[in-house]
């Protein structure tokens, strides 16, 4: 699972909810009422409207309290990643050619194992938490630190991405309210405690010293963090307005949650 | 954080494939005269609604001997619209009208590609013809087919997408803005435009529009698996879902949808690899004990096409204020109402009652007098039909069992285009269209 930009959580939360403030001055107070109040008189227009009596589309409704909010959020997402991520990806991909970004991508990759190994094993999954320390171990040696990654090219060893959140949904925790994070993007309550007990055990673990310098606040660990970030966004083909959609969000929503249910299950 | 849309996409709004057609081309095909012999032809999936939905197997698809990386950009056109359609429209995030152009060094011919239903300039199949048309030398400018958003938004002038003759207008003004752009930086030799779906009778409208306007002179123009009736098209996807209802009494979209993630689910866990899609997976899931029934994947289409139908009804909706969907009176912001109450009602509204309620009385308002069955007729390729039969330079390329034909029409198009309709004997809706066999027509077509 994705935990881009894991390091600058607390900043994006800033800058999102100070965004969301800006957009609506008031919007923790009248939103949120303001949402008691048309689903009201949206319900009984709903059990007016003949059509709408037996809605046979009611299973893409995703538990989502905090709509108006989190669609603030989404739209700030949105216009970071258009004038700041998308720009930056740019810079990066300019500079470091494809062969060399793979290097990087396989780096955080192996450094993402370390989550998958403790939380297949969280999850009783006894051959995935051997299959993925197996991947460790070679990718770091025999891949030097990560840098390639021959777990899967030579030894056909596939990975198998773990998460908290995962454990935690293997256990029955259930989704929780649906959450957009500021830059990480779509997430759930549940989700959500995952990546931060993630971040937390993964700087306890400290995986060849990069968890914990990635969280200083020198020039090192901005660095790194950008590294990782830019890297995460790399590989990931999302781009906003791609759907084309008035109900983008909804679709991102539905999807999301779709997809944890998977990677759940599996 | 959206890699998930990539995956999950694939497996569901892969059914969209009424939108696009995909795969990676080869040299200029040996080149045979163009005939309709389709003997020894070898499409592996013989049941168009799997076809539709699955495209070639990866093995058929045509193979160019050295593929140059295409080098492609974003073209942006901008068309002067009303400012508050633009504002409505910046709000979803539709507000730019957005081509991709790629270019050759020398002097080479210039095709437009139209997307077909609910797809953009940058979907799948479009791509696909891309990177064909790239490989095969010429310059390359892809659109958004009129019926998706962002083209309703900053380009349409009447925001009532699926009239193919206003949509030709517009996709005209659309070409002749890109071209004044582009042309300064590359020679062209010859021009030619061509779509799949709905793209494929677009481009025979913007091909008949240019006989008059005579403003760009396309050379040559080629319709991919288009409708040849727009409303027996249309039937048929809308007829999809409710067929399936009644087959099965008891199916709802939560228990379907359901059904098909626990099989996709269960296939990725009997293959012990975890989930990852590629470009085998949905082949293989319909290889293994989890294949759905073509049932079900027929509904699977009929869903997608109910989803772009959405999109574009409320859309279509929201910039013409007709108040079907948002009430007149209606304080609608896009940030913050309930979007998913939104969502379901326009999702109660098949492309018919699109077409029913909206489209036929904003027609009858410009041309008083005419019925339905004018208005059908006049967005159709009866409509054009003198120009199809004369013009030496307009061909089709389709399958007999293309879902969204209905009777006669394959007969219609031979009647009409002569040799110069291909129809080839399997393939679904654009199934084929990255086949060996099709690319090498298409190239055929255009190169000689």
């Amino acid at each position: 699972m994705i935990t881009y930009l894991r390091q600058l959580l607390p900043l994006a939360m800033v800058a999102g909810v100070w965004f969301a403030a800006a957009t609506s001055p008031a919007f923790a107070a009248a939103d949120i009422s303001e949402l008691g109040d048309i689903s009201k008189l949206r319900d009984q227009q709903f059990y007016i409207d003949k059509e709408a009596r037996a809605n046979p589309l009611d299973f893409l409704d995703v538990y989502d309290p905090l709509e108006p909010m989190n669609k603030r959020v989404y739209a700030f997402n949105r216009l970071f990643d258009e004038y700041v991520f998308l720009p930056a990806l740019g810079a990066y991909r300019f500079v470091f050619p494809q062969f060399v970004r793979n290097r990087f991508q396989d780096f955080w990759a192996n450094i993402g194992e370390i989550p998958n190994i403790y939380n297949s094993l969280f999850q009783l999954k006894i051959e995935r938490t051997v299959v993925s320390s197996w991947r460790l171990v070679i990718n770091s040696t025999v891949g030097i630190l990560g840098l390639w990654d021959p777990a899967t090219e030579w030894f056909e060893i596939d990975r198998a991405n773990e998460d908290f959140g995962q454990t935690l949904g293997h256990w029955g925790v259930g989704a929780g309210p649906f959450l957009v994070l500021p830059i990480f993007g779509p997430s759930n309550l549940r989700d959500t405690t995952g990546l931060v007990t993630d971040y937390v055990v993964e700087k306890e673990i400290d995986f060849l010293g990069v968890r914990e310098a990635q969280s200083r606040y020198d020039l090192g660990g901005w660095l790194l963090k950008g590294a990782d970030a830019l890297n995460q966004r790399d590989i990931n083909h999302f781009r906003y307005g791609m759907l084309g959609s008035p109900f983008e969000y909804n679709k991102v929503r539905y999807l999301f949650n779709q997809q944890r249910e998977l990677l759940i299950a599996d | 954080m959206a890699i998930f849309l990539r995956s999950i996409l694939l497996a569901i709004t892969s059914a969209a494939l009424l939108a696009g057609c995909a795969s990676t081309p080869d040299s200029p095909a040996p080149s045979t005269p163009v005939s309709t012999d389709t003997s020894g032809y070898n499409y592996p999936i013989k049941n168009p609604y799997e076809a539709t939905v699955l495209g070639t197997p990866p093995a058929d698809v045509y193979k160019w001997d050295n593929p140059r990386k295409v080098k492609k950009k974003i073209l942006t056109v901008n068309l002067e619209k009303d400012l508050n359609d633009i504002t409505l429209a910046g709000a979803y995030g539709l507000a730019d009208m957005k081509l991709l152009f790629a270019r050759q060094e020398g002097p080479a011919p210039l095709i437009f590609v139209i997307a077909g239903t609910g797809a953009a300039y940058n979907s799948p199949k479009v791509l696909f013809l891309l990177d064909t048309f790239y490989q095969a030398g010429y310059h390359v400018i892809t659109i958004s087919s009129p019926t998706k958003p962002p083209f309703m938004a900053a380009a349409s002038s009447t925001h009532m997408p699926g009239l193919t003759n206003y949509d030709a207008e517009d996709l005209y003004k659309v070409m002749t803005t890109a071209l004044d752009k582009v042309q300064d930086d590359i020679e062209i030799t010859e021009k030619y435009v061509t779509g799949y779906s709905l793209g494929g009778i677009d481009s025979a409208f913007v091909g008949y529009l240019d006989t008059q306007r005579k403003q760009i002179n396309f050379d040559k123009v080629l319709m991919i698996n288009p409708p040849v009736n727009l409303y027996t098209s249309v039937s048929n996807l809308d007829a999809l879902i409710p067929e399936y209802v009644k087959r099965h009494p008891d199916a709802t979209g939560a228990k379907l949808f359901a059904d098909v993630f626990e099989r996709v689910g269960r296939y990725f866990n009997e293959s012990g690899g975890g989930v990852k899609f590629g470009p085998e997976t949905l082949f293989e899931i319909q290889k293994s004990d989890q294949a759905l029934p073509t049932d079900d994947v027929a509904v699977l289409i009929g869903i997608s096409f109910l989803f772009s139908s959405a999109d574009l009804a409320f859309t279509s909706d929201a910039l013409n204020h007709t108040g079907w969907i948002i009430p007149a009176d209606e304080n609608y912001s896009p940030v913050s109402s309930q979007s998913g109450y939104w969502y379901k009602r326009s999702l109660r509204w098949r492309f018919l009652d699109y077409f029913d309620k909206m489209v036929v009385p904003w027609w009858q308002e410009r041309h008083p007098g005419d019925t339905q069955e004018d208005i059908i007729q006049k967005v159709s390729l009866f409509a054009i039909e003198d120009y199809l039969r004369n013009n030496p330079s307009v061909g089709v390329m389709t399958n007999q069992d293309d879902i969204i034909l209905g009777p006669g029409d394959i007969e219609y198009l031979q009647s009409t285009l002569g040799n110069r309709a291909k129809i080839y004997p399997s393939g679904g809706h654009c199934g084929n269209m990255d086949y060996k066999d099709n690319v090498a027509y298409m190239l055929d077509f255009f190169n000689n």
